[in-house]
């Protein structure tokens, strides 16, 4: 059919970007994204309403089909480089490095998308910090341990990776700035 | 191949006639198709500085078009009208006509109607062009 469906139209795109600025505002929230996903993964629907021709993205491990990777419209960059990148939670990141933005230009830091993680499942994380008020607990489940490692190597506030999880149909986001641990 | 001259044709028909060409073929998105207005950049003739005349309304599409029997074909096009759906029809037929595929004969007749169209504005423009023509070297036989 020549008509596109979800996560591809404009539409569903705005109502998702609009749902993860507020899953931004409050971490450790998880959202619903199922609608517009197209029944596809809802990494794709959350990196389809975020990237653009003008926004670089890495496919850290080739989860995207090719037609996926051109409808994003983002330009390939490396890992290191990229504002987005989207990678296999399960997968250990070993020493990846992620641009964690400068202090002139914090904003730069990459937006980290983790598909295949299981919410809801999986070790409890209390999460703190702006955003939150007192302290969430969010179950988590597989990611591998060296992601969390990884994050604490990268995030020093203004600097750092923001990071999505995604599972099923559902997305929570986790900012640099929130703290994990009691 | 003349994007210009599928964007003369009737909506109703480009889009009818890509519709007939997917029948039993499939279609996917290399790019998401766009609308909006381009700048349209110009060269001043006398100096060849280059400057920007307006915006103009366009859309692009770039499919690929896959047949379980031919295998897959790349198309693409860009109108200069903001509507998706028709550029995606015009990437269609350019598809299959790059391919040579069944349903070729079909866009050549479509193409040839939008040349049609063409010739008849450009043959307008022409004349409306020619009635502004002033001969100097009359004018200055008349004054002498």
């Amino acid at each position: 059919m020549i008509a596109l469906d979800h996560p591809w139209l404009a539409d569903g795109q705005r109502v998702v970007f609009r749902t993860v600025l507020e899953a931004w505002a409050r971490p450790g929230c998880v959202v619903n994204l199922g609608p517009w996903t197209g029944g596809g993964s809802p990494a794709l629907t959350v990196l389809a309403a975020l990237c653009d021709a003008g926004t670089t993205f890495c496919d850290l491990h080739h989860q995207l089909s090719k037609g996926e990777r051109g409808r994003l419209g983002a330009l390939a960059a490396p890992a290191e480089e990229a504002a987005f990148v989207l990678a296999d939670a399960s997968m250990d990141p070993g020493d990846l490095t992620l641009a964690r933005g400068t202090l002139l230009a914090p904003e730069k830091g990459a937006t980290l998308v983790l598909a295949n993680v299981a919410i809801g499942n999986g070790s409890e994380q209390i999460l703190s910090g702006p955003g939150i008020d007192g302290h969430v607990d969010l179950r988590l489940g597989g990611i591998h341990p060296q992601w969390w490692t990884a994050r604490e190597r990268w995030c020093e506030f203004p600097l750092g990776v923001d990071l999505v999880f995604c599972s099923g149909s559902r997305a929570v986001c986790l900012p640099r700035h929130t703290r994990i641990g009691a | 191949m003349g994007d210009a001259d599928l964007g003369l044709v009737p909506r109703a028909e480009l889009c009818a006639l890509a519709e007939h060409l997917l029948i039993g073929r499939t279609i996917e998105h290399l790019i998401i198709p766009q609308r909006g207005l381009w700048l349209m950049e110009m060269i001043e003739p006398v100096h060849g500085d280059h400057y920007f005349l307006g915006e103009v309304p366009a859309a692009q599409a770039c499919v690929e078009v896959r047949d379980p029997a031919l295998g897959a074909v790349k198309g693409g096009a860009v109108l200069l009208q903001a509507d998706r759906e028709q550029a995606v029809a015009a990437a269609v037929c350019d598809a299959v006509r790059r391919a040579g595929w069944p349903g070729t004969e079909e866009v050549d007749a479509l193409l040839a109607r939008g040349a049609a169209h063409r010739a008849i504005a450009e043959s307008a423009r022409q004349a409306i062009l020619d009635r502004t023509r002033v001969d100097f070297r009359e004018l200055s036989q008349e004054g002498g």
